[in-house]
């Protein structure tokens, strides 16, 4: 592979949108859990980790500022660099390669991204949308408790208003009851959700 | 001429699309107000006595149902929307919308990219703090862009510290610092020092708070963490 003959490629995909400055700072065990995920998924890739100075080595003449790479891995598809920032994607986290094979490159590239920023985006998603859509669990507890309440005060016969409903209330209670539940359980799912991200990115990062 | 309006159209057509998802996702909210319009139907229903308390029982049924229906059929025909909206690619759109706007991206995509001349100008005013710094601190030479020979390749540290015959590296990371800024300097140190016996350590140095796991990874390999803005604090007081 000879060094300086051609530029290296550079990937951004997705990944430059999980960089930019968290306007939370709990946000930024993600970056960590990312950095971590980005080595696993290399490995994965049968690319051996190396010091950034190596792939800086392959592509120095390239640039006029010495790029922000803290990472760098080898296979046989190739070197690749994580980088920062560099005179040619200034604005946050994204991948060069320097490689024979462009296209073998970029299909290591496109798996290595969807593996780190797929849970990492998920993760925000769902951490910035469950407290809004829930307002902060008020809801979840509230449909809980309709649903069990609901169910005992309003269908069953053994109580006085269970026996005295009209069937069309008890009909509609009953879709209420079951909308209520639904969103309950949903909210449930999402929280599930949250951990295994979480616990992929975060925890065992 | 005709490449000019093929350009206009799609860019028409590209804001268009980016109106409707924005409309989509707005409607979306809607979904975070509706048990509160149900509620607040229901409570209002009571107090003016047109759905007395007894719910179902006598004449205030029918309120009493109205209202469930009403909020029953909202909520079926947004499903319905949601579906439709699925179908057509848009509720996709949406998605990519709402999380864009989680992350803040709408913002990255705005702002300027940096010339190279003010990427190099940031660079050297960082440089020229943290080399004031460790010279107030005593190190007596801070070399900037001095190359060093390792077993496997030739590094080019941002700083070389020397204090008291022995030599630390310093690397200027003006970012959120990962766990790999720390593992790379540790695996730089472990290059050169059997090529340069006189390396004794190394320093990151970078612009926000590190978390808790890289400063515990950091104090575990024994790198040292400098904090910019602190370090603009002891310099120019």
């Amino acid at each position: 592979m000879s060094s300086l003959a051609v530029s290296d490629a550079i990937w951004v995909g997705h990944l430059r949108w999980l960089w930019p400055p968290y306007r939370r700072a709990e946000d930024r065990d993600i970056a960590v859990g990312a950095d971590s995920m980005m080595k696993r998924s290399f490995a994965r890739e049968n690319c051996q980790q190396q010091s950034a100075d190596a792939y800086l080595a392959l592509v120095r003449g390239n640039y006029r500022r010495k790029p922000d790479i803290t990472q760098s891995f080898s296979g046989r598809q190739g070197s690749f660099g994580v980088c920062y920032s560099c005179e040619r994607e200034p604005r946050g986290l994204h991948l060069h390669s320097f490689s024979n094979d462009r296209g073998l490159a970029e299909d290591v590239l496109r798996r290595v991204e969807r593996k780190v920023t797929g849970p990492a985006l998920r993760l925000v998603l769902l951490r910035n949308r469950i407290p809004q859509l829930t307002f902060n669990h008020k809801f979840t507890v509230f449909s809980a408790a309709y649903s069990i309440i609901a169910t005992i005060v309003g269908l069953t016969s053994t109580f006085p208003l269970g026996a005295a409903l009209l069937e069309p209330v008890k009909v509609l209670l009953g879709i209420t009851i079951i909308l209520s539940f639904i969103y309950f359980i949903g909210v449930l799912c999402a929280m599930f959700a949250l951990y295994y991200y979480q616990m992929r990115l975060v925890w065992f990062a | 001429m005709v490449r000019m309006n093929e350009v206009i159209v799609t860019a028409r057509r590209e804001r268009a699309k980016q109106l409707m998802i924005k409309t989509i996702s707005n409607l979306a909210q809607i979904w975070k107000y509706l048990p509160v319009v149900v509620i607040s139907l229901a409570v209002a229903a009571v107090l003016l006595q047109l759905a007395p308390l007894s719910l179902g029982l006598g004449t205030g049924y029918v309120v009493f149902t109205t209202i469930v229906s009403v909020a029953t059929a909202i909520v079926i025909v947004s499903l319905v929307l949601a579906v439709f909206a699925r179908d057509r690619g848009v509720f996709k759109g949406a998605s990519a919308f709402l999380r864009s706007e989680a992350l803040g991206v709408g913002e990255a995509q705005v702002s300027a990219i940096p010339s190279v001349e003010d990427l190099k100008s940031a660079y050297h005013r960082q440089l020229e703090l943290v080399t004031q710094y460790f010279r107030n601190k005593g190190f007596a030479d801070v070399s900037i862009g001095q190359s060093l020979e390792g077993r496997n390749t030739l590094h080019e540290p941002d700083l070389i510290l020397t204090i008291g015959g022995k030599k630390y590296i310093g690397e200027i990371k003006p970012r959120l610092l990962v766990p790999s800024d720390v593992e790379n300097l540790q695996m730089l140190i472990e290059d050169i020092s059997p090529v340069n016996r006189d390396i004794a350590g190394g320093f990151l140095i970078t612009s926000t708070t590190p978390t808790s796991h890289v400063l515990g990874l950091a104090d575990m390999l024994g790198i040292e963490i400098e904090i910019l803005p602190q370090l603009q604090a002891t310099v120019y007081g």
